[in-house]
């Protein structure tokens, strides 16, 4: 794996965190929603179940008022009897209508409340038709049976309450508390021995529709068996609680939630045996058992599903009312609001409940998703993209260091890296470079010490070879001849020996420098000794290789070299020209030219010899 | 990599799902008995507009859905219905009714729960409500023209024969004060209830009286058989009848050519001359079930839910309030056919006298676009 892929899958769990900071979050931000709608869901089924429950316990106390205006047992069978139930009607506020029947639930007459959610309706009679559904009638008659059956009983308790009453008072103990709760007592059973027991029922659906009331559902029918002056069942009369009423209330936690932005939501009157509907939903079409079971089963009363969110509280029904209005029924003391609430949250069928669709969060959950996602893919495109720079602009020097390393291993010693910037990999290519041209200096300096002779920058004897070799190949080839000279400075140690070592070297120098300029371009010159040289002159006989190396004489003797001490020396030489043969190896030519050189300088030196 | 980067940035600024919680009509209208024609225009009217508004992208981006309920013409249904649509199914507004009693009821409603509601009938006018809009031609707009044309053209003197509730009523009243301005007479008054199977009695009265005009206000079965025993009565001199809430409807209800001759007046015809109308009165002859003409109250329906998206739109929100606010002043249409929301939420509208002759209901003569007087100044307790 490259370096660039290396550094990106490195920096790579850098990008783990943010992801997983941006999901914690977004699970977070929906948690805090889901609790938030939860609780205002839960919220609003306390409170409205408070108001229910309020609003039905002042029902009773109003029912309470209006079945004493119905007590006149005198006027019961005639049609003042109708002006009676009109006068007890406006004594309530919450009851829309008021039918009056026969002991055998046939009506006599109804009556509808004056009342506003009454103002446009357009009134039916319902005389002479059945009130009662066959079970609930059936309850009234028995409980009033029931009540009759027990007067006697209540009659002999009460005389003994009050026996012991009188009792306690001639004792003079009338402010003991034990007076106190016989008096209670005793004023309790009065009432119950007075009047028969109010029943409760949720019905009326129909007739209410067939009154030409402005509902037509069920709900909370308060009936109260009616006396004539002989103690004897007269019939039954039952006022009809204004459903409107309540449906408003349950409007008006609807609305709560609304204002809360939180508009799926369905608050509704349930009944949890059979699980029914009594009011109008909108989102929930039916109640599955299990998730009703689940709902009930709940602490809070609280549960979240898949569709939604929903909150129930127990508010009272039919039964716990009835108990509620009859509750004085045992002689036992009046029970406050904690015994409604105790008997409504043990006993009650119905309850409120609010469903809040899931829809509501998931639509938060969907901009939220949005949000996050833009956040999210931004840093992670602006992670992806630092990191490719920051890789690239790391690996590519490396690279580039690596390239010139390539050529200069291949033998391009002038290769120099290209990285300018100040950090480590810079400096790394700066070093790399000095060290290539170091090297490249030390290249040239051994190829020089290879072939040059030191003092004069003439070839040396080993290059002067090669070179000899080469161009013997090259002549064999062109069949061009190839001449060979040596020369021998004259008396180069008198030099030495009268001017010093030093002028020596001088001499030697000038020597060099006048046969450099002197000799042509293609002529190869050397000094394999002392003061010995060897010429070789490619592409020259004999003959030319001699005048030139005459001439070359008489331009030395013309041309004496000025030493350091100011002597003026000139210069002398001897030189043996051969042609150079091809049978002969380099050695052996040379060991003619110097038998040549020998004659030369035989014969007096300072002269050429061929 | 990069492309999928770029296709979730992307798909996270603009909005990748569809789903928009619609804006909620409630339509309570009778369906049933007597009124149903003018029900049924309505809903139809109301549909139109409904499906072409959804079809060019709806109102605030968010379709439009109409929920209809028959109030079977009565008012304690129209409040429960009201009541229903307003607590259970969170309606922005209400349309409807049509009588006006049951209107009556259903402002109360609306003003309790502070739900708009829109009505589309003609009415007796005086009623102001900030949570009522009547597109009705209101008498000031139909009697006071209506009146003088009659009297030039058929002669001053009237007879007027109505159901007996309050719309009738009013009409009756506007209709004396425009004949005693005119320097006319009205030879008699009758107010009839509902029902009545021979109406040979009347038509002797009416004769006996020497009317030139009758003004019919009995809208409905009623109305219908009133016409067909008028048309074969042998009266001595013609009376030219005046069938107020007379509509495009009669045509198919009152056989043979007994509607001939019959004027009515109205904010609209289907056979207006003027361009604007055409294109409503095709696409509704093409969604009618049996291809039926639209009348005023097809078009008035149709047209209140357009001044309702309009005003919306122009709030840019669905605050109830806002919108409410903002209605005064909106029209739709131009020049001759300009029809504008007021600022006592009547509407200026164009008032035309149309004339029933061999099964087509023509546009006899155009009066303009007619302003009545501020109705808030004009209130009546119910």
């Amino acid at each position: 794996m490259n370096l660039l892929a290396k550094i990106l899958l490195w920096m790579f769990p850098v990008g783990l965190p943010v992801i997983g900071f941006t999901w914690s979050y977004y699970h977070l931000q929906m948690e805090a929603t889901v609790e938030q709608i939860s609780n205002m869901g839960s919220l609003a089924a306390d409170a409205g179940a408070r108001q229910i429950n309020d609003y039905l316990h002042l029902r009773v106390n109003e029912f309470t008022l209006l079945r004493s205006a119905l007590d006149q047992c005198e006027k019961l069978n005639d049609k003042r009897y109708e002006l009676v139930a009109r006068d007890a009607l406006a004594k309530s506020q919450g009851f829309s209508a008021l039918v009056v029947t026969d002991k055998l639930g046939i009506v006599r007459f109804n009556r509808i409340a004056a009342k506003d959610s009454n103002r446009f309706v357009l009134p039916y009679s319902l005389k002479n038709t059945q009130f009662f559904p066959a079970d609930k009638f059936r309850s009234l008659v028995d409980g009033y049976n029931q009540w009759q059956q027990r007067l006697p009983q209540l009659r002999k308790t009460k005389s003994n309450l009050f026996m012991e009453a009188i009792s306690l008072e001639q004792r003079g103990e009338i402010n003991s508390v034990r007076y106190q709760n016989l008096q209670n007592q005793i004023f309790n059973l009065t009432s119950l021995a007075a009047s028969p027991p109010v029943q409760i029922h949720f019905t009326g659906g129909a007739e209410a529709q067939a009154m030409g009331l402005p509902f037509q559902q069920d709900t909370f029918v308060f009936s109260v068996p009616l006396q004539n002056c002989e103690g004897e069942l007269a019939g039954f009369a039952s006022a009809l609680l204004d459903r409107t009423q309540l449906e408003d209330i349950l409007f008006g936690v609807r609305k709560s939630l609304m204002e809360r932005n939180l508009s799926r939501v369905d608050v509704a009157l349930l009944r949890s045996e059979p699980i029914r509907f009594e009011t109008q939903t909108r989102y929930l079409a039916w109640m599955a058992g299990h998730v009703l079971d689940q709902l009930m089963q709940s602490p809070e009363g609280a549960i979240q599903v898949k569709q939604g969110f929903f909150a129930q509280t127990a508010v009272a029904d039919a039964k716990t009312l009835s108990t509620l209005l009859n509750q004085n029924g045992d002689g036992h003391d009046q029970s406050g609001d904690k015994d409604y609430l105790r008997i409504i949250d043990e006993r009650s069928h119905f309850h409120l409940m609010i469903f809040i669709d899931a829809e509501e969060w998931h639509s938060v959950g969907r901009e939220l998703l949005k949000q996050v996602f833009f956040w999210l893919s931004l840093s992670m495109l602006l992670l992806f993209v630092l990191v490719f720079f920051l890789a690239r602009s790391l690996v590519t020097p490396i690279i580039r260091l690596k390239r010139t390393i390539a050529l200069v291993e291949a033998g391009d010693l002038n290769a120099q890296a290209d990285v300018r910037s100040a950090d480590e990999v810079g400096q790394l290519a700066r070093a790399f470079n000095r060290m290539t041209q170091t090297l490249q200096q030390s290249e040239e300096l051994l190829k020089r010490l290879a072939t040059q002779d030191d003092l004069t920058g003439l070839l040396n004897r080993r290059a002067l070879t090669e070179d000899a070799i080469r161009e013997r190949h090259r002549a064999s080839r062109s069949g061009e001849p190839i001449s060979i000279a040596m020369l021998d400075l004259d008396h180069f140690k008198d030099i030495n020996d009268m001017h010093g070592h030093s002028a020596g070297d001088v001499v030697l120098k000038q020597f060099a420098k006048r046969l450099n300029r002197q000799l042509r371009r293609t002529d190869y010159i050397s000094r394999i000794g002392g003061e010995e040289f060897v010429v070789l002159l490619p592409g020259t006989d004999r003959q030319t290789a001699h005048q030139l190396l005459e001439k070359l004489l008489e331009y030395m003797n013309a041309q004496p070299v000025e030493l350091e001490n100011g002597a003026m020396l000139e210069i002398r030489f001897s030189a043996g020209v051969v042609l150079w043969s091809s049978e002969f190896g380099f050695e052996e030519i040379l060991h003619q030219a110097d038998k040549k050189l020998y004659q030369a300088k035989q014969q007096g030196r300072n002269r050429v010899m061929s | 990599m990069k492309r999928v980067l770029l296709i979730l940035a992307i798909c996270s600024l603009v909005s990748c799902e569809g789903t928009k919680e619609p804006v909620r009509l409630g339509v309570v209208l009778p369906l049933t008995a007597d009124f149903r024609i003018y029900g049924e225009q309505g809903v139809l009217g109301a549909q139109l507009a409904v499906a072409e508004i959804n079809a060019a992208g709806g109102v605030l981006g968010r379709p439009l859905e109409l929920l209809i309920r028959d109030n079977r013409t009565s008012p304690a249904e129209s409040v429960r219905l009201s009541r229903e649509l307003i607590q259970i199914d969170n309606v922005f507004a209400l349309l409807g009714p049509v009588s006006s009693n049951a209107r009556n009821a259903m402002q109360e409603i609306s003003e309790s729960y502070r739900v708009p509601m829109f009505y589309g009938l003609g009415y007796e006018g005086g009623r102001y409500s900030r949570y009522m809009f009547t597109y009705s031609a209101i008498p000031e707009q139909s009697i006071t023209p209506l009146v003088p044309y009659l009297a030039d053209h058929f002669g001053d003197q009237f007879y007027i024969y109505g159901y007996d509730y309050v719309w009738p009523h009013r009409v009756t009243e506007a209709i004396r004060s425009s004949v005693a301005e005119q320097g006319g007479r009205v030879k008699g008054i009758e107010f009839t209830p509902f029902g009545v199977k021979n109406y040979a009695a009347v038509f002797r009265r009416i004769e006996r009286s020497e009317a030139d005009n009758l003004i019919l206000i009995l809208p409905g079965q009623d109305g219908f058989r009133f016409l067909s025993q008028f048309a074969v009565y042998p009266f001595h001199k013609p009376v030219k009848v005046t069938a107020i809430a007379a509509d495009e409807s009669y045509i198919a209800a009152v056989p043979g050519d007994a509607l001939n001759g019959v004027l009515t007046i109205q904010h609209f015809f289907s056979n207006q001359s003027a361009a604007g109308g055409n294109q409503f009165v095709r696409n509704y002859i093409q969604n009618h079930p049996s291809g039926q003409k639209p009348g005023y109250t097809a078009k008035a329906h149709y047209d209140l839910v357009y001044l309702l998206v309009a005003a919306i739109e122009a709030a840019g929100n669905t605050d109830r309030e806002q919108v409410i606010d903002r209605l005064p002043g909106i029209s739709l249409y131009q020049a001759e056919q300009r029809i504008t929301v007021r600022e006592d939420h009547h509407l200026d509208m164009p008032i035309y006298l149309g004339e029933f002759q061999n099964g087509e209901l023509n546009t006899r003569h155009h009066f303009g676009v007619i302003q009545p007087s501020d109705q808030r100044q004009r209130m009546v307790r119910p």
